[in-house]
Parts: structure tokens; sequence; C-alpha cells
């Protein structure tokens, strides 16, 4: 509760602080762009939807958010300081320059304890000790140790864990003495972290997660996590579906830049030549905590490890509590991040057009909350699943047979007949808690439920293939490697990793229209069943052929060795690709416009149970 | 497992070697980063002559993260909650690895001859805390004495 009232306030507060600023702050706001990365200000990608925010690399929102500010502050005001003191008065205070002047004006001596700075005193802070004993590590000898100007000695190898440490918590790091206030400047953490070859800096860290990211494409780790996450039984079809924590947790955002795996420059490297105070794991963190606060302004991508900020230009209206409802898709701001992963600006959902906020979050918690329900019942009707909606009991009797394919099943356990027939009562061990209700309640349940799982399924499938989408074009992108690797340059000078770049677009275009469906039958479920519903569905179906078929045609090559062969294939397709991932946008965009002119005319209801 | 740490060596031999008074800890033997603590209650506090038993355990990031520490006897405090966690600054934002698991007890048994309702961790005790304090000091007595004073026929 304090929390969320404390991130309140000081977001208003930097409002106004922006407000005071305004024309420096433009100014500085450029930045990032003269960089070269991306941060010119873009539209949303749901057209529907009237909103501009800019995108960018964590480390420009450093730049611009904390250095250029103590930069501004040094070059208008305070001169004698250096930026790296500056910082730390700037953290003390939440990163607000009109605070910083206030304190630094109305006493500075206090304001200066409390930030834990002194008078730079050309102390050396790290030196060699004769028979020194680190009081932290116990370690005697004569050991290499890190002060402050306070003197109190540790030896460089247990400062630098420390400051590691406690990095992460994102405040202003302190000398280690307890009770000893002096700040540790960012450019000594810097320092200190990059002293030792033990341990890991910054960009070491993030090339490992590059690393980690093309580990994924080929291993076959992820269905073994699948398996893990669901106690289930095991059996064929369980084990291929995700669970449905997927959809907020493992978001497969991550899309192949074929242009950028050869050179590897991911927009950041760049940065941390130009500053190395860009280093500091502690500002890292700082603005990591700083972009939660800001949470109206500021937004992390929620794809699983990218290191980049939204930032908003126009003013979204958080749908609250009053306006749960808000149904309008032209009130879904969705953004795209810097390394295009989409994502809604109000629920940090995916994409998830068509389906409005409210709908996305019922869903998902529909669809976590039912787990357990939807595993069982998925294990136990494995020989029936297309007409498991049309289940019905025949009478008083527990042999039940499906009208439409004739299966013929126990009503008791799901189990099937044949196996009943010498020893029916032994059922009753497998009988479920939920089922075990009264008959009419019992069939309306299974009734309600079937009709979920006929959604949860289809999204599921479209989750499921994209992991599959996204395995194939690895396999490919791995082909291309072998290829460009053993070929000679003349024979191979023919290609480029540019000429096979539209499957990157193919493959981003595949996943949109995966997206779109699957939230495309959460909107179904939630949908009264009318003339317009049937229209909104026979939309869906176009999607989904041409899905399909984009799909199939990217598995094609995954088929194909790297020879010239491929060479020429892939010259061939490239025509045949571009227009299926042409109509796959342009179908998705009816899906959505047809679910949008429905809700704003009204002919598209939703039902108004769970 | 890993080898022990020279700095928790070292304070394990200075624990048993030049114990605090009032204050036991002893290494299980099993695992020699679990502790198991026993603290006299301040004899000016309602907490006076009882022996509060508590665990210790020293985290692979021992030194730079603080030990976990959690009263096993049931005690009626403001800042120590019904599973026995201890809300101190030092045991939080406060630790550093310059502090030890001598100073850390200490901190602990000041906690018990000062407590903090202002900052509680058990917020039902410290509202009684504060809206009577008599009264909130007599149930701390009534538990000190039915928890926590050694009883004649163990041990
Ligand atoms: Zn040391
Ligand atoms: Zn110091
Ligand atoms: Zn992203
Ligand atoms: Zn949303
Ligand atoms: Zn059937
Ligand atoms: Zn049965």
């Amino acid at each position: 509760m304090s929390d969320e009232y404390d991130s309140y306030e000081s977001d208003l507060s930097f409002e106004f602080e922006e407000e005071g600023y305004s024309s420096e702050e433009t100014e500085s706001q450029d930045s990032p762009g003269s960089n070269g990365s991306p941060a010119s200000e873009s539209t949303s990608p749901n057209a529907l939807c009237k909103l501009t925010y800019r995108s960018f690399p964590m480390l420009s929102f450093i730049e611009e958010n904390f250095i250029a500010k103590a930069q501004d502050l040094r070059s208008l005001f305070l001169p004698d300081f250096s930026v790296d003191q500056l910082l730390i008065m700037l953290q003390y205070k939440n990163w607000l320059k009109l605070e910083v002047l206030s304190d630094y004006y109305d006493n500075w001596p206090k304001f200066r304890e409390a930030c834990g700075l002194c008078e730079e005193s050309g102390h050396e802070r790290f030196k060699t000790v004769k028979d020194f004993m680190c009081p932290v590590c116990c370690e005697s000898g004569d050991l290499q140790v890190f002060s402050l100007q306070c003197n109190h000695e540790y030896c460089s190898t247990c400062y630098r864990t420390y400051v590691e440490t406690t990095a992460l918590h994102g405040a202003i790091v302190r000398c280690i003495e307890p009770l000893c206030n002096l700040a540790v400047l960012h450019l000594d953490i810097v320092s200190l972290i990059n002293m030792l070859p033990t341990g890991v800096s910054l960009t070491e860290e993030l090339q490992k997660l590059d690393l980690k990211k093309n580990d994924e494409t080929d291993g076959d780790e992820k269905e073994d996590s699948d398996t893990d996450l669901l106690s289930l039984e095991s059996s064929e079809t369980n084990r291929n579906d995700p669970s449905p924590f997927h959809v907020t947790a493992d978001l497969y955002f991550d899309v192949f830049d074929f242009s950028k795996t050869l050179t590897s420059t991911d927009g950041l490297d760049h940065l941390n030549d130009v500053n190395p105070l860009l280093n500091s794991p502690a500002l890292l963190q700082a603005a990591r905590i700083s972009v939660d606060s800001r949470f109206k302004k500021f937004s992390w991508c929620p794809a699983l490890d990218c290191p980049s900020v939204v930032q908003l230009e126009t003013f979204v209206n958080k749908t609250d509590s009053n306006q749960k409802q808000e149904s309008r898709l032209s009130k879904v701001p969705i953004v795209a991040c810097f390394k295009s992963h989409e994502f809604c600006f109000n629920c940090r959902f995916e994409n998830h057009l068509p389906s409005p906020c409210w709908l996305a979050e019922k869903w998902i918690k529909k669809c976590s909350d039912d787990s357990e329900t939807l595993n069982w019942l998925q294990a136990h009707t494995q020989g029936c699943p297309e007409c498991l909606a049309l289940i019905e009991k025949n009478g008083g009797c527990n042999h039940v047979v499906c009208r439409k394919c004739q299966y013929e099943f126990c009503w008791i356990c799901f189990g099937p007949w044949s196996e009943h027939k010498s020893s029916f009562w032994q059922c009753n061990r497998f009988v479920p808690e939920e089922v075990k209700e009264t008959e009419l309640n019992k069939s309306k349940h299974l009734l309600s439920l079937s009709r979920y799982l006929h959604y949860y399924q289809r999204f599921a499938a479209h989750q499921i293939s994209m992991a599959g989408d996204y395995k194939t074009l690895g396999t490919i992108h791995a082909h291309m490697l072998n290829y460009m690797k053993y070929t000679s340059f003349t024979e191979r000078n023919s290609i480029s990793w540019n000429d096979i770049q539209y499957l990157s677009d193919s493959y981003k275009g595949l996943c949109a229209g995966r997206k779109t469906l699957m939230w495309s039958y959460a909107f179904a479920f939630y949908l009264c069943p009318n003339n317009f519903s049937t229209i909104f569905e026979s939309m869906q179906d176009f999607l989904n052929d041409t899905v399909e078929k984009l799909s199939q045609l990217l598995e094609q090559l995954k088929l194909m060795q790297p020879s010239k062969t491929l060479r020429v294939l892939i010259a061939n397709k490239r025509e045949k690709f571009v227009e299926l991932t042409a109509l796959v946008l342009q179908r998705r965009r009816m899906l959505i416009d047809c679910a949008n002119s429905g809700i704003e005319k009204g002919d598209l209801v939703f039902l108004q149970t769970s | 497992m890993a080898a022990l740490p020279k700095r928790i060596i070292k304070e394990t031999q200075r624990l048993v070697s030049d114990p605090v008074p009032g204050i036991t800890a002893t290494p299980s033997e099993e695992n020699l980063r679990y502790f198991q603590v026993t603290i006299d209650g301040p004899s000016s506090s309602p907490y006076a002559k009882g022996r509060f038993d508590l665990e210790l355990f020293l985290p692979d990031d021992y030194p730079m993260c603080a030990p976990k520490v959690r009263f096993l006897t049931k005690i009626y405090h403001p800042n120590i909650d019904k599973l026995g966690r201890i809300c101190l600054d030092v045991l939080k934002d406060n630790w550093s690895p310059a502090l030890q698991i001598r100073t850390i007890l200490l901190s602990i048994q000041a906690l018990l001859g000062a407590p903090n309702p202002d900052d509680p961790l058990a917020n039902d005790v410290a509202v009684d805390w504060k809206s009577d304090e008599a009264k909130a000091i007599a149930t701390a007595k009534e538990w000190t004495e039915k928890y926590a004073v050694p009883s004649t026929d163990s041990s």
C-alpha cells in the first residue's frame, strides 16, 4: 500500500521537475538518438490507439536520466563537484535536481553528511599493506586493501564482493565499516569491479545473456522444462502443453535478426566505451528502481532479459478499478521496445489484441486458477479432444457414448468404457474432488469446462507452435552459419545475411499472427454467441489458415541442407514468404478491426460470467 | 560441501573460547554453518530470567549477507513475530560484512531490553504495546515464565 503511494508521489514530483527544467530536459532527451540508438518517437503498433513513445536501451536511460542531470548540475550550479559526487547527491534525492539544489543551499554540511561525501583529498584508495588482517575474510599477509577517505581498510577482494552484492539493493553503497556513512562513488565501484579477473563485469554479463539466447535456439531443454511445470502423469499430450503461466512469464518475444548476429553489436557496446560510469551495477539497479517508481511514464520491456525501456510521450490513463470493463481497443496502449518486443503498457502483458486489458487479465487468471482442472481434464479425455464440447450424459447411466465420434467412456472417471466392463466399481478410486457433485451440477460444470477447454486448447496450441517456429528458425540460422563458415567467399558472394533478412521479418509476422490468434481465442471465450461472433470466428479461420501456410513454408526450409540448393531455394522462396507475411499481417489487422468495430457498435457482446 | 571459510572458523573458535555473557552459540555437528543459540533475557526487561532458544544459519554468501536468525522459543515482543522472525536493522539494510555473529546476538539481546513498537514486525503485539504498555509488559512476563524459564524436569 504505502509503496504504491510513494511511487505515485515520486512520479508527481518528477513531472513537476520536468516542468521546471523543461528547456534543458528537452535538450537532454535527444541524447539517446544522437548515440545512434532508435530513440525517436514511435507510434503504437496498435493502429487504433493514438499513442507516441520512445524506446531505448537502459544504458541510454542512465545517461539521460542520471548522468546528464549530474552534468547539468555541474555546469550550471555546482562546478566544484565531480559528476560522480553529484550522482550520489542525485541518488540520495531520488534523482530530483531541484531537491539536490534546495538541500545544498539549505544546509550543505548536513546534506553532505547524509549523502556520505567528503572533500576530495587525493586519498589513495588502493594500496598494499604489509601484514594486514582483513576483518571480513580473516585472511592475512601483504594484502591489497581498499579504503575511502575514512581509512577504513578492507582487502580489495572483499570490497569488490561487497560492492557487487550491495549494488543490487539499488541504494548508495557505503563504506564496509558499520556506522561509517561514507559513500563509495560509482567510479570506485567500477574500478573495484574491473580490478580482478575473477567476478563478472556487466559487459560480460550481457554477453553471457546473448550466448544463452543463442544456445536456446538449438537446445532441447524447452520440452524438458515444460514437463517440469506440469505435475501430471506422463502422457504424450501433456508433454507439449505449456503451463498457462507461460503467458506471463516466458513470452516468446525473441526475434532473430540475421543482420546483427554476425556483427553482434547490440547498440550497447559503444555506450560502455563512452562513459565508464555506465559500468556501475549500482547505477543499473538504481535505474531499474527509478523506472519502476515512474511506472506511469516508463516501463521495462517485460520480455525475459530484455534491457530496454519504453517512455511514453502521450499520457495514458491507466485503467483503474472504476473502469475495469473498458473494452474499446483504441484504449489498449501497445508499445514496442527497441528490440521490437510488443507489449501492453497498461497491463504489461504481451500484445494481447484483440482482447481488451480486462479480458486479458481475466483470461490469464482463469488459466492459472484452472490449470489443475484443465490438466486433469486433458489427461482424461485424450480419446476425444475434438468433440469434447458435445459430451452429454445419456440418462442415468455412467456409460457415455460420444454422439459425434462414438467414443465410449465412463462418466465418473472419463476412462474408456472398455476397461470397465469387468470391474466397473474400481473406477471410484480415481474420482477427483471436483466431479463429486450432484448430477445436475456435474453436467453444467462439465459443459462450461469443455467450452473453456475448447478455447484454451486453441490458445495454447499457438503458443506451442510459436516455440516450434522459433526452433525451426534457429535450425535454419544454424544451417546458414555453417554455410557461411565453410563456403568460400566467391562461392557464396551471391548470398549474404541481408538476402535472408526477410526470414526474420516473416518470423516476426508469423509470431504476430499467432499472438493475435491466441488472444482472439481468449476474446471469443468471453463472447456471447451471435451472428457477429460467427463473422469474427470466420475471420479467425482466415488468419489461422494463412499463419499455418507461412509456418509450413518455414518448416520446408528447415529440412534442406545448407548447399547451393539452399541458396537457390532461399532466393526462390523469397517472394512467397514476403507475400504470405503481408497476408498474415493484413488478416491480423482485419481481425482486430472486426473486433474493434464489433465492440464499438455493440454487435459483439461479452458474457457476464467468468 | 565447500570448505568452511576462514572467517567462519575464526568466529566459531572465538565464540567458544571467549563466550559473551548471557549468550551461547554452538555449531551443529552436521552443519558447521548452523548454530544453536540461547540468549538470556536482560535483567531489567520483562524477559528477565528467561532463556530463549534461537537458531542461526550462515548462508553461503555470509559475510556479504547477514546471518539468518530466528527465535525458537515463543516470545511476546513487538519486533518478533509468531514465526520467531526478528525485525532488526542490522539483520537487513544495515548489515555490514564487518559485523559478526557475536555483534548480531548482542544486538538481539539489546532488542529484548528495548522493544521498538514504532517499527513493528508483529503488528498486533505492537498495537497492544502502544495502547497499554503496562498490560503488554505483563503479557511478555507471563509468556516468558510460561515458555522461556528453564523448567526443572528438563535437562
Ligand atoms: Zn578480505
Ligand atoms: Zn569508512
Ligand atoms: Zn524487449
Ligand atoms: Zn493491456
Ligand atoms: Zn467424440
Ligand atoms: Zn470409470
